[in-house]
């Protein structure tokens, strides 16, 4: 709004006129904008009538303007008007109107990233010096070998030297047609190593897109990992067979070829679309390469295990070989094909990978179905298309600690250009995500079309500078001087990249995108050109006019929609294929519709408003489904496409899926109980066809809506804890929450309502049938949480008075449980009022929970509350296989032969000398929780250190493996020495051994990823030292050779446990035939139970704005949630566990005794004899003749121990 | 916003090239950045573009070239 007052104050004066008054205007505020902005102007004169300024205000809306902006808004407007009376003849668009500092702030200081890094060296000399600084250290890792940076090395020279004998010449370009393997990056490498650059070719891209390829980048030779009569096109070059079976050639030499190579040379050419019609090919420097990869963001290790998924051709792998290679890191490289969520959890936790890179669609895809898939990453880098803050805020939720990294770069520049890293500590983003800062030696310009920069908050075209700027498009130099262009702002002579993306700089200095200027399409991380896909489908004879759109007529779901004007009909199939016989699976249209013309708009443009949304309901003509598995499947489809219903004849792809949504299907078929795989998918695109290929556990009957409800058996482990007898009614565990200061004490009644409904085992009851006692589960909304949650005023109290509050209370809630009435809740909030976080106890019955459950429970506490908060009734994701589910599946599977079989091992494994450790059995009444002692002790971090990381590494053995054999050896030497009353039994202790109890495996299908209940498993073993006598116990405590004899004999005891241990349950406590045979045999005196390693929020940090909100403090077991009257099931209990500190990590040992049975200086002395036992093992590892593999670690184990020590040792002499 | 200025096929154009040999199209309204010579006068969009097309035939940067020659190995123009 602009007004002009030129009438003037005293104007209204002369203007009314009233007898005997004298009339003057004065302002008056109303003090509400009417609008955003509004401009008023007053124009002032002299006495005689002259000129003498305008006076101008503005009125801002103050809910949308900061009073700086409207200032800066203000203060521009003034200088416009000053600049266009300096200089009238100018342009208005071409005046300054920002001031100099703001300029300088524009284009100098936010692009203040000049970082220092080799800019000289070439990529494949940086990998030869890190392999000689690490040649031992792994630098490839896949499902099935590992290599070292000495084994790659010499890999990629053989073959580099292979390479020149072809004689390649410098900037030679060599195609690369093979699948993700270790063999992909030693081919990268060697080529590099020979002077040349790589050019991928993506397998699953039609043949004429790699002749096209081959052509334009007049390839030197291929190498390949498929036989030449599966290329699929013709070759006229030499072709490299590399794979399994033929290993790179063994008679070239494996030294470095030493071919100089300057850092302006080309390392490889990548395509994307282009909007005349073919594909273009960007390339990349070695100075590109090594600008990103070589930077120490990527080593403060997070980034030490990268996983390489994405596709070669695709830029992302520029950062999944190279950021690794070039700083120290480990490559894990996942299965070839898309992952599935389940494939990423699995290759996340089996090669423990720190970090990654997911395309947005990818991201949001993972987010939906699993968020928790990405447990043990520490960041994540998502980006190439717009990320959804709610995926974000999803995976935040499911993995506490990540960093998730929102990115943009275009190939052009390499990968990354910015950057936003949202830390665990960050506030979680609102509305769009931004796309961060410049990179390291980048520069960002957000300009106007005179090039000029503009505004914070204002729109422009970002263009980048800086050492990511590739040198152009291979054989296009029109292209080339078309979008990389002289760049006016930066050091005289340099250029930079125009994107065509619209973005604005936000008042904190991160840049937030705004959409495109042209057509161009992100799509699944992929760039398309709709006119590259119009110029294809304009070369089928039958089409004259074709316009290529994307379509969101679904929230989320993009698709490309081709409009078409034929001759003659043609039909969707034809016109399907020819585009898939030209252009890759991610550019082939969802849609082809034909129109009898295109619609205009007034001015000759496409009317893209005008244009049908595509039906692809209407394709849906097959046969209804006939049996429940294709009644599942014909509903999983349906709602993946967003279609009413889906016949068991609709193709999957047809109907608008892609390799995304088949991802999807995968996920959420394995929910349902079917198993397949994303290849099935595309091979069998029908329902009907998939349903003959999917399997589905027999045992595991798909679980329909409410199968977690109504009587359950009890699991093994309940029967265990029953059998040991005492009060069973209030024995729990718990967690002391962080919340958020001045909590919203109606949304925590709602979201722990959500929790209640959305947790079976939650609302469980213990009941009995006659002797039987089982579980019932009430329905969903039968476990008020009005009756669950209570709050206590805690503010202002001291510390100590705080903890006497909560440890009264605590106890409270305990004795307000009750397992047989089905009160199996208490949420008490300790409220500390509007300035200070507050506290949530959390005590939730044991039948109901267990370690791994407060990992989904504290979540979904969270994230029910923020949606209660913010208006809406919280919607929990759906849980996979319920507790009553697997109950069941357990009971049955107990009977079957394969469990039912190892009876005997189990019988076997507690048979042998009974340990009467303290001279009388356990007594239920006498040796309970009261009366127990309890002992902790700490681990140095320099031997902490060690025993997670050298000691396993050297001997090919897990931290469990090192600490059980510290503490055999500990054991040994404490009953020999009269520790626990002497008597028998031998240097040998039978120990309980805990495990998670989650093996999905006993009941293929399963998926217990989302299951709150009690799932732990226990299980007998008996182990010994392996050694003679006192004398060598002696030298195992010392650190000498027989400690390590003592880790290879445990070691192997573990490892012949089947199944990890999950039998003894089933056959002992839910097999009645079974269990008769363990009557009269020892039951295990101790208990050893390694927690893992935890990050928790610093005690100190408790209750204040330090520790973000919900995260888990501590268990309230020390404030009284423990029944005193609890029987103790050990009589030597040890629970360990590692905790990252400040300092590094830091292994605790908690120890628990009946102070009837033994005394605190006896079982101080076995804790001091384990520590110790630790130390020798460390000590051990540090001799360089120590460690090596043990018959278990050999596959086909045809050689015992002392076989693979001779082979080892002459390994040695030879080396 | 308005269309780019470098994509205005009514548009006059120069195109520019730096020390490197490198070529930039450039719209004649704007200043001509520092470390580039005018290699081109005023042209048409269509014209400009050919004109990168002919005389940039190596696409490497001459500091580039230098070296590679200095060690006398012979490379293909890309």
């Amino acid at each position: 709004m602009l007004t002009l007052n030129n009438i003037g104050h005293d104007a209204l004066g002369t203007v009314v006129k009233l007898p005997g008054l004298g009339i003057k205007g004065e302002s008056v505020s109303a003090h509400m904008a009417k609008f955003d902005l509004a401009f008023s102007f007053r124009e002032s004169r002299g006495p005689q009538g002259t000129p003498d300024g305008i006076h101008g205000s503005l009125e801002f809306a103050a809910d949308i303007f900061e009073p700086a902006s409207a200032k800066a808004i203000a203060d521009r407007l003034v200088r416009l008007l000053d600049a266009v009376i300096t200089d009238p003849d100018r342009p208005v668009d071409r005046a300054e109107i920002l001031d100099p500092a703001e300029r300088n702030e524009l284009v100098n200081l936010r692009n203040d990233t000049a970082a220092v890094y080799p800019s000289e060296s070439s990529v494949h000399a940086l990998f030869e010096e890190q392999a000689a600084r690490t040649p031992d250290a792994v630098a490839v890792v896949t499902a099935d070998e590992e290599l070292t940076y000495q084994q790659l090395n010499a890999r990629a020279n053989r073959l580099a030297h292979q390479l020149l004998r072809l004689g390649l010449p410098p900037e030679g370009r060599i195609a690369v047609l093979q699948e993700r393997s270790s063999d992909l990056v030693v081919s990268s490498l060697a080529i590099l190593k020979a002077g040349g650059a790589y050019v991928p070719l993506d397998p699953n891209q039609p043949a004429a897109r790699s002749t096209w390829i081959l052509q334009d980048t007049a390839a030197t030779a291929l190498l390949t990992d498929r036989p030449e009569n599966h290329l699929g096109f013709p070759v006229h070059i030499p072709v490299l067979r590399i794979d399994q079976n033929t290993p790179s050639p063994g008679n070239q030499p494996d030294t470095n070829p030493a071919v100089r190579t300057n850092a302006e040379q080309i390392a490889y050419v990548m395509y994307t679309s282009g909007s005349t019609g073919t594909p273009k090919g960007v390339t990349n420097t070695h100075h590109n390469v090594v600008h990103l990869a070589a930077d120490h963001y990527w080593r403060t290790g997070n980034h030490d295990r990268v996983l390489m998924h994405s596709p070669y051709a695709f830029d992302a792998s520029t950062f999944e070989i190279w950021t690794p290679l070039l700083t120290g890191g480990r490559i894990v490289t996942a299965p070839p094909g898309h992952l599935t969520p389940t494939d990423f959890a699995n290759t996340i936790t089996r090669h423990g990978v720190t970090a990654l890179f997911v395309s947005a669609g990818y991201f949001r895809v993972l987010a939906e179905e699993r968020p928790e898939c990405f447990t043990g990453i520490r960041e994540i880098w998502a980006g190439g298309d717009i990320v959804s803050p709610t995926a974000v805020h999803r995976v935040r939720q499911a993995c506490p600690g990540i960093t998730v990294a929102n990115e943009y770069g275009p190939t052009e520049t390499t990968v990354f250009s910015s950057v936003n890293p949202i830390t665990p500590n960050d506030p979680q983003p609102h509305g769009t995500v931004p796309i961060g800062r410049p990179l390291w030696n980048t520069r960002l310009y957000v300009l106007d079309t005179n090039l000029q920069p503009v505004p914070p908050g204002t729109g422009g075209e970002l263009y980048i500078a800086g050492s990511g700027l590739a040198r152009g498009y291979l054989n296009r130099p029109e292209l080339t001087a078309h979008r990389f262009i002289a760049d006016p702002h930066g050091t005289p002579g340099t250029r930079m990249y125009r994107t065509g993306d619209l973005v604005r700089w936000r008042h904190d200095g991160q840049l937030e995108f705004l959409g495109r200027v042209d057509d161009q399409i992100k799509l699944r991380g992929f760039r398309v050109e709709p006119a590259e896909i119009e110029a294809v489908l304009a070369t089928h004879p039958a089409i004259t006019q074709a316009s290529v759109i994307l379509r969101e007529d679904q929230p989320g779901d993009k698709r490309l929609v081709a409009y078409t004007v034929t001759k003659r009909p043609v039909s969707q199939e034809a016109l399907r294929a020819h585009v898939g016989s030209q252009l890759p699976e991610y550019m082939v249209p969802a849609a082809f519709i034909a129109l009898d013309t295109l619609p205009l708009t007034l001015n000759g443009k496409l009317d893209r408003r005008a244009l049908p949304a595509p039906d692809y309901g209407d394709r849906t003509t097959g046969r209804p489904p006939r049996t429940p598995r294709e009644e599942i499947l014909c509903g999983l489809y349906a709602d993946i496409l967003h279609l009413p219903q889906v016949t068991i004849d609709d193709n999957f792809f047809q109907l608008g899926g892609d390799s995304i949504m088949s991802i999807q299907l995968v996920a959420r078929a394995r929910r349902a109980g079917l198993e397949l795989s994303v290849r099935d998918v595309f091979q069998h695109k029908t329902v009907a066809a998939l349903a003959t290929v999917v399997t589905e556990a027999p045992e595991t009957p798909v679980e329909a809506a409410g199968a977690g409800v109504g009587p359950m058996p009890l699991t093994p482990i309940m029967r265990q804890w029953l059998e040991r007898g005492g009060p069973v009614g209030q024995y729990n565990q718990s967690r002391l929450v962080q919340v958020p200061a001045g909590l919203d004490g109606q949304a925590l009644v709602s979201a722990v309502q959500a929790v209640l409904d959305g947790h079976d085992a939650l609302r469980a009851r213990l009941s009995r049938n006659g002797q039987e006692q089982f579980l019932d589960i009430a329905p969903r909304g039968a476990v008020s949480a009005d009756a669950c949650v209570s709050r206590v005023d805690a503010a202002q109290l001291d510390d100590a008075a705080r903890r006497a509050l909560i440890a009264e209370e605590t106890s409270a809630a305990r004795q307000r449980l009750d397992a047989t009435r089905g009160e199996l809740t208490q949420f008490v909030w300790f409220d500390q009022g509007a300035s200070a976080p507050g506290l949530l106890l959390v005590l939730i019955h044991h039948l109901a929970v267990d370690g791994v459950s407060w990992r989904i429970l504290v979540p979904d506490l969270a994230e029910a509350y923020r949606e209660a908060q913010s208006g809406r009734v919280p919607d929990l994701p759906p849980v996979g296989t319920s507790m009553r589910g697997w109950a069941l599946a357990l009971a049955e599977a107990a009977v079957q032969p394969k469990w039912a079989g190892q009876t005997a091992f189990w019988r076997d494994m507690l048979g042998g000398p009974a340990m009467p450790l303290g001279g009388r059995p356990l007594d239920a009444e006498r040796d309970v929780r009261d009366n127990a002692g309890h002992l902790s002790l700490r681990l140095p971090v320099a031997v902490t250190e060690a025993v997670l990381t050298r000691v396993p590494q050297v001997f090919h053995a897990e931290v469990n493996d090192v600490l059980l054999a510290a503490f055999t050896l500990a054991w040994a030497r404490w009953r020999r020495g009269g520790g626990g009353g002497g008597g028998g039994g031998g240097d040998s202790v039978l120990l309980d051994l805990e495990g998670h109890g989650r093996e999905e495996s006993v009941s293929p299908g399963a998926d217990l990823s989302r299951t709150v209940g009690w799932f732990t498993s226990h299980h007998p073993i008996r182990l010994d030292t392996g050694l003679g006598d006192e004398r060598e116990i002696a030298e195992a405590l010392a650190g000498g050779p027989a400690a390590g004899s003592v880790l290879k004999h445990v070691k192997e005891r573990l490892r012949a446990v089947p199944d990890k241990g999950m039998g003894y349950g089933l056959v002992r406590y839910r097999n009645p035939q079974a269990a008769a045979e363990f009557a009269g045999l020892p039951v295990p005196e101790v208990s050893f139970n390694y927690l893992g390693r935890f990050t928790t929020a610093a005690a100190e940090d408790a209750g204040t704005f330090r520790a973000p909100d919900w995260t888990e403090l501590n268990s309230a077991g020390g404030f009284g949630a423990s029944d005193p009257r609890m029987p103790m099931a050990y009589k030597v209990d040890l629970v360990a566990r590692t905790q990252d500190g400040p300092r590094g990590p830091q292994l605790t040992a908690s120890w628990s005794w009946p102070r009837g049975l033994l005394d605190e200086a006896d079982v101080q002395r076995l804790a001091r004899l384990w520590f110790d036992a630790l130390e020798g093992l460390t000590e051990h590892a540090r001799q360089p003749d120590a460690g090596g593999m043990t018959p278990s670690d050999v596959s086909l184990s045809l050689l015992d121990q002392s076989e693979i020590e001779q082979l080892e040792s002459d390994w040695r002499e030879l080396s | 916003m308005s269309t780019n200025p470098f994509e205005d096929p009514e548009g006059t154009y120069l195109v520019l090239v730096n020390d490197e040999g490198q070529h930039s199209l450039w719209p004649t309204f704007v200043e001509v950045p520092a470390g580039w010579q005018v290699a081109l006068e005023e042209s048409s969009h269509e014209a400009a573009l050919k004109f990168v097309e002919d005389n940039w035939t190596d696409m490497r940067p001459k500091s580039l070239v230098a070296a590679m020659e200095g060690e006398g190995s012979d490379t293909p123009a890309n």
